[in-house]
Formats: structure tokens, sequence, C-alpha cells
């Protein structure tokens, strides 16, 4: 069974490795890390063939059900699940409830049942169908049936049914998975709600620590979406301080929503080992191109770009992204992010993309996806360096000036 | 006598052959050290740009290594000295081998020609060459091997259509792993975005595009059909009002050379009148010999002869008098290659049969005959018995975007729930991607809902395209066609329920179905 353990711990900041994973025991895996974000176990726009040019593609894939579960039939065919069923390899899988890109709509969970949304509509999912999903499945981590049906405005009352309901389906996942499974109930991931209020946050954080599972998951402050990326994390910082410390603290913990980079590192700050790359995905949904900064001790130089262009901004860059629709690219024929040696910078240029993205062909998608996730796994590498080196605050102050500047026109 | 002049043309022949071939690879050879020479000239002047002191990379595979400054200058330096003493050279040799090919002697070579009529044709003065590499015994098939400046196709081909310089959301890289030796783009909407101007700057398709293969462009003119009501034909050319902002765009045989110029594509066409092919009259006869007065002003306007080849387009409707008058009068023209045009328009298909039958009876073997708008698996595999060489059509890949697979018995709707369950890939005997890793049901669960499914059933209906397409040249070679055409058509058609067109035209050039 998969083994994590905490190397250092400063500032809050938490680096750590998980090791023994089910079938491969040659590979580890180091914390802070990014797991691949996607859609139907798929990374969204890119075929198989197309994601491997991405160079250091994280082990763990994140794979959010409430785009399979109406497929339920078809996996269980499959004798690894979905495995099997969306050719997935042999990465570590971790299935969630809800897809951090994509809205939940609040209002619809009820004290059986938790209520997800696929394009084929809502689905409620109770506790034996959870079990029977992860009977299906066969997840290597699987964060346990939540209400997370909570933000800010959330009553009080509403917030502690939200909290006892998931302790109370987590004890029932537990029961029946055993019985069915034993391993599977090893996989387990506890979930950890309790909005904005903190008493119920450490009951929550309390209560589930004590059970039996393979990690923690956060969530509870607002609801899935896009809309995530651009919330006031002061207040979420502080509560998850508070929660954080009444953990064990040799077991991982996740928290899925939309993560533009300052926003990793303060909770990365509040104790958060992992994450998921559905921040490049919305970005690469607007169509933009992700250009931050991360290279805390790197002198900026000109390179050269394959198609005899080169990089002409200037070394400090602000905002965290290109807008490819801008029409000021369309005679621009460097690559998206000077000295960016992903698959798309080293072919394209930002010209052909605009236009891609103006005649909304779906290359467009194609080609920022490649660039956007392969940007970001390399910030979380960056993330890792900056731990190793003792200059995370380093990190934090490039990042923190890159962010809110409106773009230079 | 006539065996030894035989034997005498023979030695002739051969010799005139690998001349030919000496010269063909020259040429190439040439026409790849002027890329290289364009390129390190950028090289060197983004280096001269730069201040003292920044730093130059090479890339070196995955890896940029850090080069100093003045060495990267001094080495794109020598780099250029002797890219222009290659091309000196090659020049030479250029010239020497024209002058030694004319030296043949004009009677022998003519009489040769005229005996290997239909086995060997080389046009040194167009930017192709065909070659004919085997010939059905019982249709009018055959296998050619068409050199173009940047790729070798072999015919009979489908070409797919990625209009806008992309082919719907598949990589460049992509095609060519499953064997795509040609693509095409659409001319009205890449003069209209990105323009020419920046194709231009951006050094033509190819290069913008990242596709190292042969491209054709169309002309814009079939674009007349499907947007009459915003198109005013006259003889200067023809005017649209633009979808996109309503602006006011004036087509022209000399713009539409213009703008294929810019994109750079391996073979354009010509601005041709197109009727839609439901039409009758004299609208038709005006169409078709104003596309013969057309194709003389691209002829007039094309300007880069020398790697572009300019196709010239059969019009006449559904007349045979018209058509093999345009064929008379269009074969006069020293084109490289002949495209029928003006069908796939929603015509009778016994009509459609009929006018592709006399084309290919009239047009000149050793040239190739692209047949336009034709991609359906039936239409492809009766066309290629008919003597067609080329084809394009986007069914295949608009199809795949709403999750339709095509197999060798039809297609696949995949969003049916037949499928939900379905373990067993699009088809078992395809080699593609999706066919190796996805089950039906992996697909059904994705398409209309993630782009991917797009991706994948498009790599797999281009897949199952290239691959009837190779199926179509291996039994030519191995002169088995109506063998395959007769099987083709059963696993298509299981109850015999043959299209009477597909029987006619079939049993025209000889093959009878089981």
């Amino acid at each position: 069974m998969m083994k994590f353990v905490v190397r250092s711990s400063r500032n809050g900041v938490r680096s750590g490795v998980i090791t023994e994973l089910p079938g491969r025991p040659d590979v580890t895996i180091e914390t802070p890390m990014c797991m691949v974000y996607s859609r139907t176990g798929s990374v969204p726009h890119l075929t198989p063939d197309v994601a491997s040019k991405i160079d250091g593609t994280p082990l763990i894939t994140h794979i959010p059900i409430n785009s399979l579960i109406g497929h339920l039939s078809a996996v269980k065919q499959c004798k690894k699940g979905i495995r099997d069923f969306a050719v997935l390899g042999d990465t570590l899988l971790y299935g969630s409830l809800q897809d951090p890109a994509e809205p939940v709509f609040p209002g619809k969970n009820d004290k059986h049942s938790v209520a997800v949304w696929s394009k084929g509509g809502r689905i409620s999912v109770n506790p034996e169908m959870y079990v029977e999903v992860q009977e299906a499945f066969k997840f290597d981590w699987f964060a346990a049936l939540s209400d997370g049906d909570t933000d800010k405005q959330t009553s009080r009352k509403r917030v502690r049914k939200s909290v006892d309901r998931t302790l109370q389906w987590l004890d029932e996942s537990i029961e029946k998975l055993q019985k069915s499974d034993v391993q599977s109930s090893e996989r387990l991931f506890g979930v950890l709600e309790g909005g904005f209020e903190i008493d119920q946050r450490v009951h929550s954080a309390k209560e589930t620590a004590l059970r039996p599972v393979a990690g923690f998951c956060i969530e509870g402050f607002n609801t899935a979406g896009p809309e995530t990326e651009k919330v006031d994390f002061t207040e979420i910082k502080s509560i998850l301080h508070e929660t954080l410390t009444h953990l064990p603290s040799e077991k991982p913990r996740i928290m899925h929503q939309v993560w533009p980079p300052h926003l990793v590192l303060e909770a990365l700050e509040a104790g958060i080992d992992i994450f998921d790359s559905s921040f490049p995905y919305i970005v690469t949904e607007r169509n933009a191109a992700l250009i931050f900064d991360f290279k805390y001790n790197g002198t900026r130089s000109q390179v050269i770009k394959p198609n005899g262009g080169s990089d002409s901004e200037s070394a400090t860059r602000v905002g965290y992204e290109i807008d490819l629709k801008d029409k000021r690219f369309e005679s621009d024929f460097s690559g998206l992010l000077a000295g960016c040696s992903c698959y798309t910078c080293r072919n394209f240029t930002r010209s052909y993309i605009c236009h891609l993205v103006n005649t909304r062909e779906l290359l467009a998608s194609v080609l920022l996806m490649i660039h956007n996730v392969h940007h970001y796994f390399e910030f979380f590498r960056h993330i890792r360096l900056s731990i190793q080196e003792d200059k995370f605050l380093e990190l934090l102050k490039l990042i923190n000036s890159q962010r809110n500047v409106p773009e230079k026109t | 006598m006539a065996e030894g002049l035989q034997k005498r043309l023979q030695t002739e022949y051969e010799k005139l052959k690998s001349v030919q071939k000496d010269y063909q690879k020259y040429v190439t050879t040439r026409q790849q050290l002027d890329a290289q020479l364009q390129e390190n000239t950028l090289v060197k002047e983004e280096l001269d740009n730069l201040e003292d002191g920044a730093n130059v990379y090479k890339m070196m595979g995955p890896v940029l290594v850090k080069q100093d400054q003045t060495e990267a200058k001094s080495n794109v330096q020598k780099r250029i000295e002797y890219i222009n003493g290659e091309l000196k050279r090659h020049e030479t040799i250029i010239k020497d081998l024209e002058t030694c090919g004319s030296k043949q002697g004009k009677d022998d070579y003519e009489e040769s020609q005229t005996l290997a009529a239909g086995k060997i044709q080389t046009m040194a003065k167009h930017a192709l060459s065909l070659k004919i590499l085997g010939e059905c015994s019982t249709t009018k098939a055959r296998v050619c091997q068409l050199t173009l400046p940047h790729q070798v196709v072999d015919t009979p081909v489908f070409m797919p259509v990625g209009t806008q310089g992309t082919l719907k959301g598949i990589l460049p890289e992509q095609l060519e792993d499953l064997g795509c030796q040609i693509m095409l783009s659409n001319t009205y909407h890449l003069g209209h975005r990105p323009g020419p101007e920046l194709l231009t700057q951006a050094g033509g398709l190819h290069n913008w595009m990242r596709w190292n293969r042969a491209l054709l462009t169309d002309s814009g003119g079939f674009q007349m059909v499907s947007l009459l009501k915003l198109a005013e034909i006259t003889e200067q050319g023809v005017k649209f009002e633009s979808p996109h902002d309503g602006s006011e765009m004036m087509l022209t045989p000399e713009e539409s050379m213009r703008i294929q110029n810019s994109i750079g594509a391996d073979i354009m066409m010509q601005l041709d009148d197109v009727v839609s092919s439901t039409t009758s009259g004299p609208r038709v006869e005006e169409a078709m010999h104003r596309s013969i007065r057309w194709l003389d002003r691209c002829i007039k306007a094309h300007k880069n002869t020398s790697k572009q080849n300019l196709f010239a387009i059969v019009q006449g409707g559904l007349d045979e008098t018209l058509r093999n008058q345009c064929i008379e009068e269009m074969t006069k023209r020293d084109v490289p290659g002949f495209a029928i045009g003006g069908l796939s328009g929603g015509e009778e298909k016994q009509h459609f049969w009929k006018m592709v039958n006399i084309s290919t009876d009239s047009l000149p073997k050793e040239k190739p005959r692209y047949l336009m708008g034709v991609g359906y698996a039936v239409d492809l595999v009766v066309c290629s018995a008919l003597g067609c060489d080329m084809f394009d059509c986007v069914f295949p890949t608009r199809t795949a975007r709403f999750g339709t697979a095509l197999v060798p018995s039809g297609q696949l709707q995949l969003k049916k729930e037949v499928y939900a369950n379905d373990t067993r890939p699009i088809d078992d005997n395809c080699e593609c991607l999706t066919c190796r890793n996805y089950s039906r049901a992996y697909l059904h669960s994705i398409v209309t809902k993630e782009t991917i499914a797009c991706h994948l059933v498009t790599l797999h209906n281009v897949a199952y395209q290239l691959n009837l397409m190779k199926y179509v040249r291996k039994s030519i070679m191995e002169d088995t066609l109506p063998k395959f055409i007769q099987n083709f058509m059963l696993e298509q058609f299981p109850h015999k329920q043959y299209p009477q067109w597909a029987v006619d035209a079939l049993s025209t050039v000889g093959v009878t179905l089981l």
C-alpha cells in the first residue's frame, strides 16, 4: 500500500514523497504536486499520442466521475475498471465526485444523496451507488462521498448538516467497502467540510482523522467551477491553518479547485500537498496562453525561436497570460513564450495560433492546452525546486509581482 | 527493322529516364538548399540584431545549449557560404542535364515518347512528374507515383480537407503518422483570413502550419456555388460579400493566383466559373467558355511555376458535348494536370459517372486527373476504376465530428445506445490509434461531449479513407481490382441492393458485381 512521508515542513510548506505505488515500486512521486486533470479520463482536447508529447507529466491522474457515472455498466465490463475503459496506462488514478472546472448548481443535495452534473444531466449519488462506482472504476485513491455544497453565505445550520452527512456517509462507505473489498476502503480519502465555521471545520477534521483513511480532501469553501480561481483566499487560508493542525502529518492533503499560481502558493503555505491542472484547462478555454515567470533565480535571456523570431517581451512580464484572440498577435511569428520547450512552442507561432483561435479551429485548443499544461507542470517543478533550494519566498515574491497587473498593450 | 528501332528506342529511353531521374533529384536538392539558405539568412539577421553579451542558445534535441555569440555568428556565416557554394554547383549540374536532355535528338525523343506513352512521362518544366506504375487490365484504373515539390504521392489518393490551414484538431505530425501524403486547403478562407500578405510573411502555408508534405489549394471558386446569394459573377471575376464582416471582395483569376501563390501549395487550381450541377441551359455553356478564358488568365498570372503546379478544371455541366469541347480546348494548353469540376453538387449519380467516364476517356493519360469533391467510399472505388487519380471531400472529417465512424460495412453512429456496452474497437482490422486503444463504449461515452471524441473519430476516418485507397492501389498493382471491387461492394451492400449507377458505371469498365 502506498506510503506518504513528509520530508520537510518550513513556513507551513510541506515537502513530501509518495512511495510504494501499486505495481510501480520503482516510482516515487514528490509533493507538492499537481495531478493531471482529466475529463472522462482523458486530458481535455488531447488524444493520448498528443498528451504524451508533454514532458514530465505527473504520475497521478485526477478523474472526476461526474461525466463517467452515466456509463457505469460499460466500465463494469472492464477488468481493470476505468484504467481499461479510458486507456489510462499505469499512472495512479484518483477519483473524485465533482469536476473542479464545471459549475455545480447549489441546493440539490439531500440527506441521502449528492447531485452531480454531466452533459447528460443531473445524477443523484448515494453511498450505495458510490461504493458501486468504486467497485467498478477501481481507483487507486478516491475521495469519499461528500456534501460540499457550502460557501461563505451558507447558514450555520446547513454547514453542520454538511459536516454530519459527510461523516455519516464516510462511515457507511467504509463499512460497505470493507465487506466487498478491504483494499478499497484503504484507498478512501476523507473529505473535510465545515464552510467558514471554524468549530465545524475542527470537528470535521478531528472526526475524519479518526477514520482509517488514506488521506484528506478539503472542500466546502465554495462550490466547484471556473469561478473558484477568483476566490478571496485570506479567510480560507487562516481556517486551513487552524484545521489542518488536527490532521496527522503523514497523510497527503488534496484540494481541488481552479488554482491560479498565487493561490497554489497560498494553499501550500496552509499545508496542502496535492493540486490538479484544471487551471491551465480553464485558461485554454478562454483562448489564452500562460506566460507567467516562475524562474525565481534565473536570468532571462533571449532565445532564437524555430521560426526565426525572437522574444519580443521585456524581462519583466506582467499578468499570467496572453489572450490569443488579440489581433496584435496576427503577425507575431514568435512562439507563445520565449524559451519554452513545449511541443507547441517548438513548432508553432503566435500568429498561427491567433488564426486558429479567430477561426474557431479545434487545433487552437489542442496547441494551447499542450503549452498551458506543460507550463503549469513546470511551475510545480519549480515550486519543488524552490523548496529544496530554500527559495520559496523568492518564488512567492516573483509570482505576486505578476499578479493582478493588467496586461501591457 | 522495327525490332532494331524498338531496341534503340528502348536504350535511348532508358538513358533519358535516368537523366530525368538525376534531373529530378538535383532539382529537389536545389529546392532544399534554397530553403536552408533562407532559414540561415533569417538566423543571421536575428543574431545581428542581438546586443553584445546577449545569451545565445542552440536547440539540440529537446535541450537548449548555450553558445558563444561570436562563434554562433561565424557558424551561421560559414553555413551560408557553404550553402551558396552548393547552390552554384547544383545550378551548373541542372543546366548540364537540361542540355543533355535536349541533345538526345528530338526525333528519337518524340518517338520514344509515343512508344512509352502510358508507361512513363516526366514533365521537367512543371513542378511535378507522373509515373504510371501499374494499370488495371480490366478497368481504366491506374497506380501512379506523382512527384510534387514537397512529397511523392501515391495515387489513386484521397486528400483530406483542412479548410483553414488545419485539419480539424489533428496535428500535422499525426496526419503524417497516418501516412497522409497530401492535404487540401481552401483559398477562399485563407485569402480572407489570414490573407495573402500574412501568408507571404509567414513563408507560405507549409511553414506556417508546419506541414512538410504536399498541399493542394482550390481556387475559391467552389464557394461561389455555396455562397451564391452573396456573389455576382462577371467576366472580370466574382464579387463576394464577405460572410464574416460584410466587406466586398473581388475574386478574379489573377487574385486567386496571387492568393494561391502566397499559400505556396504544390498544386493550385484555376479559378473556374462554377455553376450548380443541377443547372442546365446556356448558362452552363457560358461557364464552360469562361472557365477556359479564366484558365488562360490564370496561366498568365501564375508567378511560381517552378514550385507550384496549376491545374485546369474541366467544366461543361452534365452535357457530354460541352465537356468534350472543354477538354479539347484545355488540353491545348500546357498545364501539368486536370481536374474534373462542377460535379458532386447534388446531380443524379447516373449523370455524374457518365461525365467522369467521358472525361477520363479524353484527358491525356500522362497527366494526373483530380475528381473534385468526391469522397464517399463507393464513389472513390468506382471512380478509381473509371481512371481518376485524386479525390477530396470534407465528408469523412465532418461526419467524424458528429460521432460517425466509417467502417467497411458503411457507418457507425457512435451516439447510438447499442454501442454503450460494446467493447470492440470501431473496426477490428483497423490499425489507427483510435482502434488500437479505444472501445466503441468509451467513444460512445464521449462523442458530442468532448473534443477528443472529434479527434479520435477524425483520426480513424482519415485512416479509413487512406487505407481504402491503399487497398485500391494494391489490387491494381496485383491486377485484382475487379475482384476487390466485387468484395468491397458486397460488404457495403450485403443484400446486393447495389445502386444502379454504380452497377452501370462498373459494367462499362468491365466489372460485374457478385
